[in-house]
């Protein structure tokens, strides 16, 4: 049928399907800012303004539109090079923009209410923006980028955005853990046009007068085509010929494949390929995104004729379009030995449990008959003896759940051969270089023939750290000679692809009388699911981060990581640390109590300092990996603790009436905090490499095989770039992650990105700079190259000559002594310096339901230096919320066949923009020295304290503890009737 | 993409949308916008008939009557001065927490209420505890109240009209895991005159409402009506909220629903 409405402006006609959605056939017609994210309108990505109001593509059919006016971002362009629409400015100047994957629809959301008053309110930005949700940004600067905005175009002029920065002055705090510590100056300038984004300030180095750079709070190098919705994701593109997959999945959490049939499917007109176990090659690995050789045990292969979860791979199918796919599924005929499941943890060890990998070819089982994947043991001093001699023990087990990462781009590859033959993968991955050598094996191809290519990616949280779809997408392309296009939907994404790992976690404590903790023991059983991709590593982690806060001298850690029939975890932005965590500040709180002490006081009296070492690394990596013995060279714990109690105004917690409300008699108020530390990158095995060229006109390439995933890491390593080549960040071009054009690195995990990647841009670019100074040095005609400096695009000599950067690039390329000015390098660190932070939360604890409502989250965060402090701060307002929902909201939940219940928005309940509390982010700089410019991470550690926050929180409020998450409303009522 | 569908037709009057649906040739379905999109995003009939055309989309005001539209969006609902005037604002407030503003800018009145069984409860509560009446267009027009109706095949929700010829109070109250999250169990309270109702979701299949006259203290009005809530209570349980969980808090919040409707009758 023929439809007709207004695209921006422009009346059309659009030949469509009766049955097409409006998101389908405006991406169809190249209008590329219309993201997909879900089926049920509940993300929002794909909403347009329709007749000047945002209304979500997916959920209506193109039809529903006829003769209507239709706007999307592309509306607002101005063409190239042009200025950006005040809305979009404001985006991009906020740090509004992360990922960039929601971005288009909130520039929209902006767009419907500015056009109805100039002059919003908070709650009233929050509404219109509330229909798109937003994993990265916690909405806090979207909030002030609409705001912003407002003010543009009223015709106000707006404040730079300019925080203090610069790079922390080497030793600082060192020097303030003597007795005679200077005193701290006070909180800073604000960075942002919101007063309660707030910097701690000290002291800076001055390296060139004051960086240029580094510190600054740049607007992200991808910011502008990212808010205009420009082509930039994996699923933004169109091949000739290009055929649509589709996934057929397990009905049955555990049962033998004992027929299966896909001659009806293959009749189906359009369809191209089904492929099933009998169809490729059984090759044995791990999805796990991580390094060479992929840690045990090996228990997956591309198909096979076992599933294990509801939700497991069946058999794929290329067809020539989704339509076509979907119906090709319903014609293989599957018969299933169903076979007994199990889905606890503890159940699953037991005799009598069915095993679930009875396969002969899995590599590295610790134990199949006990469905045991991994077994741990790690341990420093003797923690019996240790427990023994202690004056006080104390044992608490703690349950943790199963969350997803919900990021809004679900999975999506697509794969073709190109002109070479050579495979090109392009994927939305976090790990391009990993999974361009595990995919080699599983489709008979060697490395050389494959070229992964990541896009932008929108959002990843971990869930990406995976080669999760692409080899199935490639196995069809090689079956059918075509490009073929792979995208999980939203109910995939909670059934066949990953999430967090449930824990139950099990601490003995000993304390000396004086509360100095002598021992710590923890014992972790890991429900790694139907496949042990991450089981090692992140149990590892949760270990890690349970035993290295304090100071203690016995430790022993020991887990078994254990196979059921739920869908698998794998790697998801904290790696175990949220579970450790959560664990670990429970306990510490209740301890303080028990000995009658203030927690902040215990806390800070046992944990770790500059100078200390951090005893369990010695003893505990990730995995085999990573066991570095680590000191701590830079803390700022203190300074955390003490500006985050400073803004939650800890100090309310001795004020009854503060938490009583007249008006709600059934409301209690209560302050809770924990504090965290994590890790920066594996020591000894995170590697990244960078390579720099200089261009005629003094610019520079920066190819880096490092991943933003929206977290800004191109613009960070554009920065650092910038900083050492005296040139301001728009003469850098950046260019990530391309296997054919980029050097190698790990990928966007482990906190590692800043301080790895980072590393390997600051070492090639000194070398960059050496090479420039030669050439000036030549140009000037100077004996040496000692006394020059490099600023503002320029080499000055001792005597004032200069020499600009453009000069520099022309001489070299083209005049004398030709060359490409020009240097590769690759970083390791065998150091993991820790980000250190503090969490606080305020919540309200309704006595009668349960309910559990946080009204103000506060973190303070010592990461070094932020390199650039609007994305640093982003992480942390994005990372905040994201832990809350872990808090309270988000779960997992199945039913007794092991079905999953939450299969979409709503259910699996994200907050929104018109929920969030009010969130507080400090950054409080160290200077690391092992970092880049004092650098260290600040990715992960936001999402490590906030449920034991809460936690602790909901027990100030109403006496309750809660030794199990999500705190749900039925479960604190049930606790509270107890009691 | 909903391959199923393969007719689309948008419905220029009431008559020819009945006819459409009436068809044996085709299962035809109405598009009905709902606040809690179903999970396949559409009907599963191989026909559907678009009713925006229908001049169902209008707020009026008369002395003694509050009529709403059908094809209503709830953002109007939310947005409009005359329904936030209704009971204390119940209406509009009841309408911004079935959905985000996308959705409330696409979903209808008709499409909440159709869609009440797996969706937001609050508006079907709002209206029930004001003892909407409902006009349906089937083979003819009927007006029945909304306690009474149940969406039915091949029949059309016209309006929505309200009782405003006396100043009523509500209030409501629920809980979730989140502050807009769908309630676990939600309820409305009104006093409307001598009359005071109180409608509760989740903790029984659909929603229901009970009432009673005010003829006693509004602590024993209240107790009186809770304990009305309990016997009729016969919850479904999940992972949001065990059976048991579900039946107490029908009680609290009818409870606290009620108090806060009459302290607000009172105040005014």
């Amino acid at each position: 049928m023929n439809i007709q409405f207004k695209l921006n402006g422009v009346a059309r006609t659009f030949a469509c399907e009766p049955g097409e959605t409006l998101m389908s056939v405006l991406r169809r017609h190249g209008v590329w800012s219309v993201k997909h994210g879900c089926e049920t309108g509940e993300c929002g990505a794909c909403s347009v303004l329709i007749d000047g109001k945002l209304t979500p593509t997916c959920v209506l059919l193109a039809a529903q539109v006829d003769g209507r006016s239709i706007e999307t971002v592309e509306a607002l362009d101005r063409g190239p090079g042009a200025p950006l629409h005040p809305i979009q400015q404001a985006f991009a100047e906020t740090g509004a923009i992360q990922c960039g994957y929601c971005t288009p629809a909130m520039v929209l959301a902006a767009q419907e209410l500015l056009g109805k008053t100039l002059t919003p309110s908070d709650a009233e930005i929050r509404d219109a923006l509330g229909g798109v949700l937003c994993r990265c940004t916690g909405y806090v600067k979207p909030v002030e980028a609409v705001q912003r905005a407002a003010a543009m175009l009223r015709g106000e002029a707006v404040p730079p955005i300019e925080p203090p920065g610069g790079i922390p002055l080497e030793g600082f705090f060192d020097a303030i853990r003597r007795s005679d510590e200077p005193e701290m100056p006070g909180p800073g300038g604000d960075v942002l046009t919101k007063p309660k984004v707030a910097f701690f300030t000290f002291p800076t180095v001055d390296t060139q007068g004051a960086t240029d750079v580094v510190g600054k709070p740049e607007i992200k190098v991808d910011a502008v085509k990212l808010v205009k919705g420009k082509p930039a994701f994996a699923d933004d593109i169109d091949l000739p010929g290009m055929l649509h997959a589709a996934m057929l999945t397990s009905p049955h959490a555990h049962a033998r494949i004992t027929r299966i049939d896909a001659s009806k499917a293959r009749a189906l007109p359009g369809v191209h390929a089904v492929l099933t176990y009998e169809d490729v090659p059984r090759v044995i690995y791990a999805s796990g995104g991580q390094t060479w050789p992929n840690p045990h045990p090996w228990d997956q292969v591309s198909l096979d004729s076992k599933v294990r979860h509801v939700g497991d791979r069946v058999a794929v199918v290329a067809a020539e379009s989704p339509e076509i796919a979907k119906e090709a599924l319903k014609l293989i005929e599957v018969d299933y030995e169903v076979l007994p499941a199990v889905f606890d943890p503890l159940e699953t060890m037991q005799p009598g449990a069915p095993i679930i990998h009875d396969e002969p070819d899995a590599v590295g089982i610790a134990d199949v008959e006990r469905n045991i994947a991994v077994k741990i043991h790690a341990a420093v001093g003797d923690v019996e003896q240790g427990l023994a001699e202690s004056a006080h023990v104390f044992e608490r087990t703690y349950r943790v759940h199963q969350v997803q990462q919900a990021s809004i781009e679900p999975h999506i590859v697509v794969t073709y051969w190109d002109e070479d033959e050579r495979l090109v993968i392009r994927t939305s991955t976090q790990v391009p270089f990993h999974v361009r050598r595990m995919i080699a094996p599983l489709i008979g191809l060697p490395v050389k023939r494959i070229r992964v290519i990541k896009p932008r990616i929108g959002g990843g949280f971990g869930g990406k750290q995976e080669m999760l779809i692409e080899d199935l997408c490639a196995h069809l392309t090689i079956a059918t000679g075509r490009p073929v296009r792979f995208e999980y939907t939203r109910e995939q994404e909670f059934t066949s692809a990953r999430s967090r790992h449930p824990m139950v976690l099990t601490f003995r404590a000993g304390v000396n009388r004086d509360g100095t903790l002598n021992a710590l023991d923890l014992h972790i059983v890991s429900n790694t699911g139907a496949y042990g991709t991450h089981g090692l590593t992140v149990c590892s982690v949760a270990g890690l981060r349970g035993l290295a806060t304090y100071r203690c001298t016995n430790l022993q850690f020991t887990a078994e990581v254990v196979y059921t029939n739920i869908p698998t975890p794998g790697a998801f932005r904290g790696y175990g640390a949220p579970q450790g965590e959560f664990a670990l500040e429970s306990l510490m709180e209740e301890i303080a109590e028990a000995l009658n002490m203030d927690p902040v006081e215990f806390r800070l009296k046992n944990a770790v300092r500059s100078g200390d070492p951090i005893p369990i690394t010695a003893a505990l990596g990730e995995g085999d990996s990573g066991r570095q013995p680590q000191v701590v060279q830079s803390c700022g714990l203190e300074q955390c603790v003490t500006q985050g109690a400073a803004a939650i105004a800890w100090d309310r917690k001795g004020d009854p009436a503060w938490r009583v409300d007249p008006a709600r008699p059934y409301i209690r108020r209560g302050l809770g905090m924990a504090v965290c530390m994590h890790g920066t990158a594996i020591p000894g095995l995170d590697m990244g490499a960078a390579s720099i060229k200089m261009n005629d006109d003094g610019s520079f390439n920066v190819l880096v095989g490092g991943t933003d995933l929206g977290t800004g890491s191109d613009t960070v390593l554009a920065q650092i770039a910038a900083e050492a080549l005296g040139a301001p960040l728009n003469d850098i071009i950046i260019y990530s992650s391309d296997t054919d054009f980029t050097p190698f690195d790990t990928g966007a995990y482990a906190s590692s990105t800043t301080y790895i990647s980072g590393g390997a841009v600051k070492k090639a670019a000194d070398q960059v700079r050496e090479q420039i100074f030669e050439r000036a040095k030549l140009m000037l005609h100077l004996d040496t190259t000692e006394g020059l400096t490099l600023h503002d695009r320029r080499v000055t000599a001792p005597d004032g000559r200069s020499v600009t950067l453009a000069d520099v690039a022309l001489h070299s390329l083209h005049v004398a002594d030709h060359r490409q000015i020009m240097a590769t390098a690759s970083h390791m660190s065998m150091h993991s310096p820790p980000p250190f932070g503090a969490q606080y939360a305020e919540v309200e604890v309704d006595t009668q339901t349960g309910q559990v409502t946080v009204t103000k989250l506060v973190m303070a965060v010592d990461c070094g230096t932020a390199i650039n402090p609007r994305t640093a701060q982003g992480q942390i307002e994005g990372g905040l919320v994201q832990a809350l929902g872990y808090a309270v909201s988000e779960e997992m939940v199945y039913d007794a066949a092991g079905r999953s219940l939450a299969t979409r928005f709503g259910d699996y309940r994200i907050f929104q923009a018109d929920e969030v509390p009010e969130i507080e982010a400090i950054l409080v700089p160290t200077y690391e020295p092992s970092g880049p410019y004092g650098a260290k991470a600040v990715a992960e550690i936001p999402m490590d304290g906030v449920a034991p926050a809460i936690a602790n929180a909901v027990y100030d409020a109403v006496g309750v503890r809660i030794y199990d998450l999500p705190l749900t409303p039925e479960k604190v009522w049930r606790k509270l009737q107890s009691v | 993409m909903p391959a199923h569908i393969h007719e689309y037709q948008r419905a220029p009057t009431v008559e020819q949308a009945l006819t459409l649906l009436e068809r044996e040739t085709i299962e035809t379905a109405p598009l009905t916008p709902r606040p809690r999109v179903p999970d396949d995003g559409f009907p599963s009939a191989a026909a559907v008939v678009d009713l925006q055309a229908l001049p169902w989309d209008y707020i009026s005001r008369e002395p003694a009557t509050l009529r709403i539209g059908g094809n209503t969006r709830l953002q109007t609902l939310v947005e409009n001065a005359a329904v936030r005037n209704v009971a204390n604002g119940v209406l509009a407030e009841a309408a911004t927490l079935a959905a985000p503003r996308t959705l409330r800018n696409l979903a209808t009145l008709a499409g909440a209420l159709d869609g009440v069984a797996d969706g937001p409860p609050e508006l079907m509560l709002a209206l029930l505890a004001l003892d909407a009446q409902v006009t349906v267009q089937g083979s003819a027009i009927s007006v029945i109240a909304l306690r009474d109706f149940k969406p039915l095949p091949k029949t059309l929700l016209m309006e929505i009209a309200i009782d405003v010829g006396v100043d009523a109070s509500a209030a409501l109250a629920r809980v979730a895991r989140t502050k807009l999250d769908q309630a676990i169990v939600a309820a409305v309270g009104a006093v409307a005159g001598q009359t005071v109702r109180v409608a509760v979701a989740g903790a029984s299949e659909l929603p229901f409402v009970v009432e009673t006259r005010v003829d006693a203290p509004s602590a024993a009005v209240i107790d009186r009506l809770v304990a009305a809530v309990n016997s009729q209570a016969a919850p479904v349980g999940d992972y949001r909220g065990s059976v048991d969980y579900r039946r107490q808090m029908a009680e609290v919040l009818a409870h606290r629903a009620l108090t806060a409707a009459f302290a607000k009758g009172a105040s005014a």
